[in-house]
């Protein structure tokens, strides 16, 4: 602290320019509490959600359907997805060391007046500043004004459709109801993902279309192009998880990445007659790597989450948008329509999220202590926890997502094309052949080893890798 | 076009592209848990545990402004409360924006027989050059609040009046005294 | 003449003039504080003193000593400034050097010589002198003894040139300072002079105290109207407000002085104004009469020259019967600079009379409408039909009253008492209301009846008065003796033009 005559005056005067320094120990509580509370909240929706599908699922199984949609779809994917806008903001500040937004207050309620609450009153006011800015249909769109109104929709609806068939939890008895969280199960399960996600290349090139903008148009080509050459890479990687689980339900492919329920069953009692306070997770690989798909399928689950993020157009691959080139398919949009656009693209990761935990993160499945908790409490604990942990696990693969986000400059449009056709197609067509060999070569435990190799190949690829050349080194700074 | 002068290794940037996700990581990481020192001195936010995040959230945090700051302009008190101000008109004279406006008025028992009945600052056309302060030789205009002028929501709240301009502490010199002939009646604060 | 050398550069110098006049008449100011050009030597300040060949070795007063023949005059050697340099010493040890609250800064002797001559810090480590401040001294003058200097110039001033003498000096070495006897206020009319000559700011102007400072406000000459005399003066004024009025040098008609009367005559034409005025119903009320027989004018002898001269010329135009005369009451003279009339063109009304050949009446009677420019004395006995007023102040209201400029606001001239005459100036630089010169507004309601011709300016105006050989914008600024105005008795004392009668 600089102390002048003048800083003296102005303390008298005015008080003490810095606020005084919180005690270490009071961060510290207040630090833990916090994430107590956060915890505490997602375990309570966790048991929300299960309670929801049980409460619906008196109805009838219709009944169970619509639960499932309320639990899932308009609460966990909606509301995930809403608070993610304001996420990418904070998280994208919290990696750049900035404060992020934290100017909006709740000014209305008294005793919130002068409270930043880190920044959430910033949703409210975007829901609101969407609902109420002036809905603008350009004069070129007013030929298509149908087919200019259906575009965000199209881009909206399919986002939310794809999480029907994600599994968040084990089938279970809740309250009495034999309920699963998980809105259909259907046998063509995954290829439903692949059917639902070509659907929003309509919602781009309508937008792009309709809007007569030719930087619009040019973003709904680029996506257009982007999402095609994208969805074969997408197949294709998880064909190799479909070898390795030998189903196209996801609800299965979790299933199997756990301990099973009989299995469960017979080893609780056992350890319940031995008196064991620990039991042992059969399904570890090992005896300590959790059997999930990553470890079967780890260029599949890479692949995959590349061009996912393709496909959802979000950075580095998102030259549709391209906010400061072509502004995007989307610039002609205002409004609430300008937002079922943008929630589409959160609630799309939310959804991609969920297909790679599900996938590749072994869905709701805790590792190493499902059969104790079974053992001390019960299934429907086990099914609360479980919820957790596929929320977590969620949030996880979202927070990567948007560690990538902001880690990569935008590719440009060649690259994209170059290292969809070129590079991650082949990888993919070879990921394929070699599941498929050792596969049948030697099951399931050899698709195991060829993932652990294949990591520590990865690794060291990237370890042994020429790392890029300094500034200062390099011949040719300039591109 | 594809850059010749790097290595195809080179071109995958592929460990420098795990890094800078890596360095990400690590600052979100740091600033999620970090201890926030709220001291706005920018290079002391160093340290194990030290939230990352340099950023002044003005106005509820302030950084403290360099001696010699020109700030909001204050009359100075004497110790009996009345402005220092003699209403000479150096200080309107100096000024370049000419947004001084003063009238003088005359005590009627006072050595000091001079003062300002009305002193008022348009701080909307101040541009706080400090030429008042250099200008008046009874140090009784001074740029040491070390606030600026508040934002107002309509032009003529910018004008400050005598009474909204006279505080902070009071000031005494020792030469001042020669020019009281009366005891001061009110005891200094 | 006598020729001698001030600082190596010959001056042809009169014989009577001092060491001071002379080295002034080659721009080599000699700094004085007590000596004053029309007042006796007194040899106080010491501030003058310089070397002569007459007295080697020794510094000997400016102020005193007269010119001879061939004296060598040196003005700046190193003598001298060191005298100047300890005279500003001693005059500061006990000045309270209060410049933030004194009204003299911007126009102090001291302030301008201690920059000069002294520039140095105080040496003095003792507390000052405490002496009165801020006594009054009578109506116009405030005294402050701290500031005085002891040039005892007012003293002098009220005995040599007032005549009435009222101040003193008491007590004796650093002590002394200047009083009034006891029972016995400055109230001489002369007193303001005193204010003027101080070379500080120990004797003040209570009307002018604390209103300005004088470096924001605009001198402009002009001549007083505060009576016939037509003393001439600067305007000292800001924006549409004028401070003070001072003496302008006019030695054939106030020397350098003026009278307290004349000081306070700016009042009215700050306060108390007509501001607004509705030229169209004037021109309504007028329409109907015009041309016919009961239209009377009246003027007062306020009006400038051009004024009457516009007045005559609207009657003329408008077809009006009568032309009346009217005049601010008479009030106290005296054999110097004050007249018995107290109005500052009543010789220059009655020329204009003589040029329109219209002879002038004493009381409003036998009209039935009235157009007055400028009502001043003007007494209406029963209301008239039509009264259309040009006035500068409040008071007098017509049916219509238009603005009127005060003489200080506007272009034109007057002429005194003794057939002098003297241009004044538009002297405030911004405008009040919609006040213009009575001229105009005869110009301009002429023009709403539809007749044409009337004049338009100043200049036009004044060429009506029928005085061959002069142009308003050709009067020099210290006036011109009208030799067909010129009186035969000259009172006392009166400043007067060389050769004129005793
Ligand atoms: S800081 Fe400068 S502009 Fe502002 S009031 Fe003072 S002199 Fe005038
Ligand atoms: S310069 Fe100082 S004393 Fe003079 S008027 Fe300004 S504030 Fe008052
Ligand atoms: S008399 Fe002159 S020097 Fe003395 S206080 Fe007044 S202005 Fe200053
Ligand atoms: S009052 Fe002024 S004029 Fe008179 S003696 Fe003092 S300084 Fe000189
Ligand atoms: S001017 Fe000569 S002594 Fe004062």
């Amino acid at each position: 602290m600089i102390e002048t005559p003048t800083a003296r005056l102005a303390f008298e005067d005015f008080g003490p320019a810095i606020p005084p320094r919180p005690a270490f120990g009071r961060w510290l509580a207040g630090t833990i509490a916090g994430w107590t509370a956060f915890v505490a909240f997602l375990l309570f929706i966790s048991w929300l959600l299960l309670a929801i599908a049980a409460l619906f699922a008196r109805l009838g199984p219709i009944g169970a359907a619509v639960g499932n949609i309320v639990g899932l779809i308009l609460i966990l994917v909606m509301v995930t997805a809403t608070l993610l806008t304001m996420a990418d903001r904070k998280w994208s500040a919290l990696m750049q060391d900035r404060v992020g937004p934290n100017r909006a207050r709740l000014s209305i309620i008294p005793g919130l007046r002068n409270r930043p609450l880190k920044g959430i009153p910033h949703v409210l006011a975007d829901v609101l500043k969407m609902l109420f800015k002036e809905d603008f249909i350009p004069e070129g769109a007013m030929n298509n004004k149908v087919l200019f109104n259906l575009a965000p929709l199209l881009a909206f609806a399919p986002a939310f459709m794809l999480f029907a068939i994600v599994p968040v939890s084990p089938e279970v008895t809740f309250l009495g109801q034999r309920i699963q969280l998980q809105v259909a199960r259907v046998d063509w399960g995954i290829l439903y993902v692949f059917a639902l996600a070509s659907l929003a290349v309509f919602a781009t090139a309508l937008a792009g279309w309709t809007s007569d903008n030719k930087l619009a148009l040019l973003g709904g080509l680029r996506a257009s192009a982007q999402l095609i050459s994208y969805e074969v890479t997408l197949g294709l990687t998880l064909v190799g998880a479909f070898i390795a689980f030998g189903t196209l339900r996801l609800e299965e492919m979790a299933r199997l990445q756990g301990m099973l329920g009989p299995a469960l069953r017979s080893a609780v009692v056992l350890a319940a007659r031995a008196g064991d306070f620990l039991v042992r997770d059969d399904s570890v690989l090992f005896g300590w790597l959790p059997s999930w798909g990553f470890v079967y399928q780890p260029i599949g689950m890479i692949l995959f989450l590349v061009a996912a993020q393709a496909e959802i157009k979000r950075a580095p691959f998102d030259t549709p948008e391209g906010e400061s080139e072509i502004i995007g398919y989307f610039l002609e949009y205002s409004g609430l329509k300008s937002g079922l656009f943008l929630i589409a693209e959160y609630a799309e990761t939310v959804v991609v999220a969920g297909i790679v935990t599900t996938i590749f993160l072994g869905g709701y499945h805790l590792p190493f202590i499902e059969p104790t908790v079974v053992r001390h409490f019960d299934f429907a604990w086990l099914s609360v926890f479980q919820v957790f942990a596929f929320i977590v696990k969620m949030l996880f693969i979202i927070w990567v997502m948007f560690v990538v986000r902001w880690a990569f400059p935008r590719f440009r449009y060649d690259q994209i094309m170059r290292l969809g056709w070129k590079m991650m197609l082949p990888i993919s067509l070879f990921n394929v052949a070699l599941t498929a060999g050792i596969f049948l070569w030697a099951g399931r435990e050899g698709l195991a080893w060829m993932g652990g190799i294949e990591w520590l190949a990865i690794i060291a690829f990237v370890a042994l890798s020429a790392r890029a050349p300094r500034a200062e080194e390099a011949p040719h700074a300039s591109h | 076009m594809p850059r010749t002068d790097l290595s195809p290794g080179e071109r995958l940037y592929l460990r420098e592209a795990v890094r800078g996700m890596g360095v990400l990581a690590r600052h979100f990481w740091k600033n999620l848990f970090g201890f926030r020192d709220p001291a706005p001195e920018v290079m002391e936010r160093k340290g194990r545990g030290v939230n990352l995040v340099s950023t002044i959230n003005y106005p509820e945090e302030r950084k403290e402004y360099p001696p010699g700051y020109r700030g909001m302009h204050r009359l100075v008190p004497r110790l009996d409360g009345k402005p220092r101000c003699v209403a000479c008109y150096m200080c309107a004279t100096a000024c370049p924006a000419q947004c001084i406006y003063i009238e003088a008025g005359e005590y009627e028992e006072e050595a000091i027989e001079k003062y300002p009945v009305r002193f008022e600052i348009d701080e909307l056309r101040c541009i706080v050059c400090g030429f008042c302060v250099e200008a008046c030789p009874k140090d009784a205009i001074r740029m040491d609040t070390g606030t600026h002028a508040p934002a107002v929501l309509s032009r003529p709240l910018a004008v400050f009046d005598k009474e909204s301009l006279l505080r902070g502490p009071a000031v005494e010199h020792s030469t001042d005294v020669l020019t009281y002939r009366v005891p001061l009646k009110t005891p200094p604060r | 003449m006598t020729k001698v050398f001030v600082d190596g550069r010959e001056v042809e110098a009169d014989p009577r003039d001092n060491l001071i006049e002379a080295a002034r008449r080659i721009g080599v100011a000699i700094p004085y504080f007590c000596y004053h050009p029309r007042l006796s030597i007194a040899g106080q300040c010491r501030m003058c003193l310089v070397e002569t060949s007459d007295a080697p070795g020794r510094l000997v007063p400016g102020c005193q000593v007269r010119v001879k023949e061939g004296m060598k005059v040196v003005t700046s050697s190193p003598a001298v400034r060191d005298n100047q340099r300890g005279c500003m010493e001693f005059h500061l040890i006990n000045h309270p050097v209060d410049c933030a609250i004194c009204d003299q800064s911007g126009e102090c002797k001291l302030q301008d010589y201690y920059m000069e001559f002294d520039h140095q810090p105080s040496r003095i480590r003792t507390s000052k002198l405490n002496k009165p401040k801020r006594e009054i001294f009578g109506p116009l003058v405030v005294y402050d003894a701290e500031r005085c200097i002891m040039c005892t110039r007012c003293v002098r001033f009220m005995d040599e040139i007032a005549q009435e003498p009222q101040l003193a000096v008491v007590d004796r070495g650093s002590h002394s300072l200047i009083s009034t006897f006891p029972g016995q206020p400055l109230d001489s009319k002369y007193s303001g002079n005193t204010v003027d000559i101080c070379p500080v700011g120990a004797l003040l102007n209570r009307d002018f105290r604390f209103q300005s400072r004088v470096w924001f406000v605009e001198k402009s000459p002009a001549v007083c109207t505060g009576c016939a005399n037509g003393c001439n003066v600067y305007l000292e004024s800001r924006g549409n407000l004028i401070y003070r009025l001072l003496p302008r040098r006019n030695e054939e008609v106030n020397q350098v002085w003026m009278c307290d009367e004349g000081r306070l005559t700016h009042h009215e034409t700050n306060e108390k104004r007509v501001e607004q005025g509705d030229l169209a119903r004037a021109i309504e009320l007028l329409r109907p009469i015009a041309g016919k027989p009961g239209i009377g004018i009246s003027l007062s002898a306020q009006c400038t020259n051009e004024e009457a001269a516009a007045a005559f010329d609207f009657g003329a135009r408008i077809g009006a019967e009568k032309y009346f005369f009217t005049a601010r009451l008479d009030g106290d003279g005296d054999d110097f600079l004050i007249r018995q009339d107290k109005n500052p063109n009543r010789r220059g009304v009655e020329l204009a009379a003589r040029a329109a050949g219209v002879t002038l009446h004493d009381s409003v009677e036998g009209i039935k409408a009235l157009v007055a420019f400028r009502t001043d004395g003007l007494l209406l006995e029963k209301p008239l039909e039509v009264f259309i007023a040009i006035a500068q102040n409040q008071g007098i209201e017509g049916q219509v009253t238009l603005p009127c400029q005060s003489v200080y606001e506007q272009d034109g001239s007057v002429i005194n008492y003794y057939g002098r005459l003297q241009r004044t100036w538009p002297g405030v630089p911004a405008e009040r209301g919609e006040s213009a010169p009575a001229w105009s507004w005869a110009e301009r309601i002429l023009a709403g009846l539809g007749i044409a011709g009337a004049p338009r300016s100043a200049a036009a105006a004044f060429d009506l008065l029928g005085l061959p050989g002069l142009k308003l914008e050709a009067i020099p600024e210290e006036g011109v003796v009208l030799e067909q105005l010129l009186p035969a008795q000259w009172p006392k004392r009166a400043p007067r033009p060389a050769g004129a009668a005793r």
